[in-house]
Formats: structure tokens, C-alpha cells, sequence
């Protein structure tokens, strides 16, 4: 029965008779139990918005950035759509400073110790991080399928763009979450790794660009989701629970 | 409101920094004393389910705090013993990012984070963190802990770095706060803990050597504390052979305060014993030295 429903059911019954002095009990109990009531707290779209206010702006800051350099690096260099993998991987180059922020600044047990910890602040970021990436990938596809030598198609494209760097962002949660220590450098080097290997790969090997070789994206692509699928439901296990999410102290 | 502590333990292979702790905690402040390397701050890290208990248990109203999850954080303030704060940002700016990740609606957080800037006199600072001394980062620790109104307060060495008024002003607020809430401290400023702690948990190796009331605890170790005055000779000889509190010049003479079972020399008078003395009882030398 809804409130609205209870209230009639009562104006039906028989009018009260100490009104006053069950008032005065229910007050007295209310402020017995004043110890288990317990605050008012936001949900988490507001701590997200909160979140977007603190750490969000300069993230993005930081992906607009990057977007400008791997625009002009994708407009200027011969088979665009072939270089987009070398560029991807900068997009989580720039993220994961603020993924892992408090590391850097000895904040780790201060935010732990928090009602978000850890992990619930590491998912806010990771979804502004990614509705940051999820446009400049768009912007860099736009222009690498502008560029006229465009012999790829659109499926390849995405693929080229999105497994190095669902690669560096599966592999800076894995660090996160099993590596005591240098987790942050750890991360980083995957990135410069990812970035070195696609140029590898772009300059010695071009026949894996060709649509011959999509079998071998769609499984790296497979594999790589999977992985990063099972880091962020350990991240969101982590968030809901409020179990301990990496090594703090 | 209750902590218990069951059977606490922390292995860092191959050292037990935590060993086997139990101990039941109700409303009331809390001091912790102990050596360097004793084991509050691993201690203080589990209370705060920040660092996961080899075995045992910490449990708030019986109810074991590493399932609780963000019930229990929400009634936490915690003060860690070595922070860093992010260097942009100004105090307001941090007290209310702070509050942002405590869950507070944004209008309690803002009266909430004024009047504990008041409290801890930064609120004229409209300064950068990366500009604040010691201090005034320690201060802005305070506040941060103090935040979401905690029922349970761990505050590992509050007092570091804080000026003798400062000092004051927060044994005051800790008095005003405490109330029906559990406030744990650390800290080696015995004096401190002999103002501020109902209780008192003295640590050693992992483990609870003493614990209870300061009068209590003072209690067992009177009449083993004694004065004795001596040539400056006379004094160094002393300093080696026994646990010498404290010592004081007067008139080309010293006055030295011993810590012995018996009485150290005929000349030697009783006097009142103090915490400190009761510190130095059981830590006569630097623990890892022994
Ligand atoms: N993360 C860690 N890894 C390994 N050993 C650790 C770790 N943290 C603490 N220890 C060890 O556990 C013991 C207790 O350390 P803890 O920091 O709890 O001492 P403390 O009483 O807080 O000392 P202090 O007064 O210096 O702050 C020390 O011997 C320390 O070396
Ligand atoms: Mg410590």
C-alpha cells in the first residue's frame, strides 16, 4: 500500500484518542534511535558529477589535448587508417595519470578510508576517461577516413583504434589491482610498449592492415575485451561491496 | 556503539607487526603509546579496514567492519599518519572534494567544511596546499577526518608538527567532540595523551602491554620513581647504570628523576609518578635496540 493509500485507510478508522501523547512517544524514540539513523548521503550519479568536477575537467582537458596531437599526427602521416593503432594507446596514455592520482600525491588511505574508497573513485574515472576517449576516437576515425588514401573499412577502422587501447586500459587496471608497487610506471610503460609495437607492426608488417588479417583483430579484440570486462567486475564487486580494491598501505 | 578488536593480527613475512590483539572499545578516547616500529599504525590501518587482517577480526556493533563496506566508512574519520594532499587545490577546496567522496549533500558539506576551517583557524587561508607548512597540513588532516561527523575517529599522531597553541586547541576540540563517540590516537607526545585519552593501550611488539585508565596505569609504578640530586660527574655514571626520566641543572647540581624497583641510592626521595615515567618503565631503551 502506498503512502497515499495508508493515509485514506486511516482517515476511515476511528478518529485517534492520544494523538498528543503517541506523538511524544514516536518523538522520544525517534531521538533514542537517533544513533542509528543515519545521515543523509548522495548516490553515486551525484558523487559522479562530483567526481566530473574535481578530476573530470582537467581529464578531459588532458584527452582534448592529446586529440589535437593525434589529429594532426593522423592527418599528416601516408595510410592514415593503418597509423590510427599507433596513435590509440596515446589516448590512455593521458588518462592514466589521473587513474592513478592519489597514488602519486600520498592520497591513497585518505580517499580508502572514505564511504567511495578506492575502487568507486577508480569507476568514475574510468567512465569520464571513456566517455572522453569514446569522442576523440570518433573525432580520429572522422579524420583518418577523411584522408583520401582510405583503402580500410569502417570495422577495420575501429578495430585498429580501439584493441591497443582497450589493450593499455585492461592492463592498467590489472596493475592497479595485483601490483603492490610502480603500478603507475608499470602502466605507463604498457602504453609506450603498445605504441612502439603498433609502429613496429605498421612499418614492418603492413600486410597485417590488410582485410585479410581481420580474423586476427576481431580475436586480439576479443581477448582484450574479456580481459577488461573482468577488471572492471572486479572494480564494480570491489565498488559495491566496499571491499579493499589494490594495495593502499 | 561498540568496537571489538578478536584476535587481531598482521604478519609482514617474516615480522608480526600486529599480534593477536583483542580488546573492546565503547564511547570514550583512546591513546595509543608505543615505541617506533610497535604496530599502531598497522593497528589504526586495519580499524579503518584499509588493510586486511592476516587473522582475526575487527567488528563495529558485532557486525565484522570489512563486510560492512561504505556503512561502516560512512560513520569514519580517519587521519592518516603520513598524507599528501593534492598541492592545487586550497583548503576549502579540499575539505569540500573530501566531502564529495564522503557522500555529504553538497549544502551540509559546505557549513560542515566552514565551520571546521574555523575550527582549525585556516579559514582565512585562501592559499594553495602546496604553499601550507607542516602544520597547517596537519591541521587540514584534522578537518578532513572530522568531516561526516564520525562516530569512530582514528587519528594516527594527530599532534606532529603542531605548535604548543595549536596543541591546545585540538586536546580541546578531541574533549568537545568525544562525547558518545570512540576516538583512537597515537601519538609519542606522552603529555598529550595524558590531556586528551580516558583510556590508555600500551603497545610493544604487536601486542597490548598495558591497558587502562591513566590514574590506574600511573598507579602501578608508584613508588618506583625517585629523585636524586648529584654532581655533574656523578650524573653521567647514573644516566649509564639506570632509566633516568628526566634530569634538571640547579645550583652546579643535577636533579636526576630514576626510574628503579628499588630505591637507587640512601639519598634518593619517593615522588609521584607520572605516564611518562610508566612509558620509560616498560621502553628503557629504544625497542629494536633491546
Ligand atoms: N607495508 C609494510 N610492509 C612490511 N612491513 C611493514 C609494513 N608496514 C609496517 N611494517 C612493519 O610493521 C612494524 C610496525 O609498523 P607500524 O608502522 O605499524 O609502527 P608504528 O608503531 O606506527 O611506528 P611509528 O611510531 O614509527 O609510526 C614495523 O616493524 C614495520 O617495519
Ligand atoms: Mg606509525
Amino acid at each position: 500500500m502506498n503512502k497515499k493509500g495508508i493515509r485514506k485507510a486511516l482517515e476511515k478508522g476511528p478518529p485517534p484518542k492520544r494523538l498528543s501523547e503517541t506523538q511524544r512517544l514516536c518523538l522520544e524514540m525517534l531521538h533514542n534511535q537517533q544513533m542509528d539513523v543515519e545521515e543523509e548521503r548522495t548516490g553515486f550519479w551525484t558523487f559522479l558529477s562530483d567526481m566530473f568536477r574535481y578530476a573530470g575537467l582537467r581529464l578531459w582537458g588532458t584527452q582534448i589535448l592529446m586529440l589535437t596531437v593525434v589529429c594532426a599526427g593522423v592527418l599528416s602521416v601516408y595510410n592514415a587508417p593503418n597509423a590510427i593503432s599507433l596513435f590509440a594507446p596515446m589516448f590512455a596514455l593521458a588518462c592514466i595519470p589521473s587513474l592513478f592520482q592519489s597514488q602519486t600525491f600520498g592520497m591513497c588511505e585518505l580517499e580508502a578510508a572514505t564511504r567511495a574508497s578506492v575502487a568507486q573513485i577508480v569507476l568514475a574515472k574510468l567512465i569520464l576517461a571513456g566517455a572522453a576517449d569514446l569522442f576523440c576516437l570518433s573525432i580520429t576515425l572522422a579524420a583518418a577516413a577523411a584522408k583520401s588514401d582510405f583503402s580500410s573499412n569502417v570495422l577495420q577502422l575501429i578495430l585498429y583504434a580501439v584493441v591497443p587501447l582497450l589493450g593499455c586500459m585492461a592492463t592498467a587496471l590489472w596493475c592497479m589491482r595485483t601490483c603492490s608497487r610502480n603500478s603507475y610506471r608499470i602502466s605507463m610503460i604498457a602504453c609506450f610498449a603498445a605504441i612502439m609495437l603498433a609502429e613496429g607492426l605498421f612499418r614492418l608488417e603492413p600486410q597485417l592492415f590488410e582485410l585479410s588479417a581481420l580474423g586476427l583483430w576481431i580475436a586480439a579484440f576479443a581477448a582484450f575485451t574479456g580481459v577488461f570486462a573482468r577488471e572492471l567486475c572486479f572494480l564494480m564487486e570491489a565498488g559495491k561491496e566496499g571491499k579493499i580494491y589494490g594495495t593502499i598501505a | 556503539m561498540e568496537l571489538s578488536l578478536d584476535r587481531l593480527t598482521k604478519h609482514f613475512a617474516p615480522k608480526i607487526a600486529v599480534d593477536c590483539i583483542s580488546a573492546k572499545l565503547s564511547p570514550g578516547v583512546y591513546g595509543l603509546l608505543g615505541a617506533n616500529g610497535a604496530g599502531k599504525t598497522t593497528l589504526m590501518r586495519m580499524l579503518c579496514g584499509i588493510l586486511e587482517p592476516s587473522s582475526g577480526e575487527v567488528l563495529f556493533d558485532g557486525r565484522n567492519i570489512m563486510g560492512m563496506g561504505s556503512r561502516y566508512r560512512n560513520i569514519l574519520g580517519y587521519l592518516p599518519q603520513d598524507f599528501g594532499c593534492y598541492p592545487d587545490y586550497t583548503a576549502r577546496e579540499f575539505l569540500m572534494y573530501i566531502a564529495a567522496l564522503k557522500g555529504l549533500p553538497r549544502r551540509a558539506a559546505i557549513k560542515r567544511s566552514e565551520e571546521l576551517l574555523n575550527i582549525v583557524d585556516l579559514d582565512a587561508c585562501g592559499k594553495k596546499i602546496r604553499t601550507f607548512s607542516g602544520g597547517m597540513r596537519q591541521r587540514l588532516g584534522i578537518a578532513q577526518a572530522l568531516l561526516n561527523n564520525p562516530g569512530v575517529l582514528v587519528l594516527d599522531e594527530p599532534t606532529a608538527g603542531l605548535d604548543p597553541k595549536e596543541r591546545v586547541r585540538f586536546r580541546n576540540l578531541i574533549a568537545d567532540y568525544a562525547g558518545d563517540k570512540i576516538v583512537i590516537l597515537s601519538t609519542h607526545i606522552v603529555s598529550d595523551i595524558e590531556a586528551i585519552a580516558d583510556e590508555v593501550f600500551l603497545m610493544k611488539k604487536g601486542r597490548f602491554l598495558l591497558q587502562g585508565a591513566i590514574p590506574e596505569l600511573v598507579q602501578r609504578i608508584s613508588g618506583k620513581v625517585w629523585e636524586l640530586t648529584v654532581s655533574e660527574q656523578e650524573a653521567r655514571k647514573w644516566e649509564e647504570t639506570v632509566t633516568v626520566s628526566n634530569l634538571r641543572h640547579s645550583n652546579e647540581q643535577v636533579i636526576l628523576r630514576i626510574i628503579s624497583e628499588e630505591q637507587p641510592s640512601l639519598n634518593a626521595v619517593p615522588c609521584e609518578a607520572a605516564l611518562e615515567d610508566l612509558y620509560l618503565y616498560h621502553f628503557p631503551t629504544a625497542e629494536g635496540a633491546e
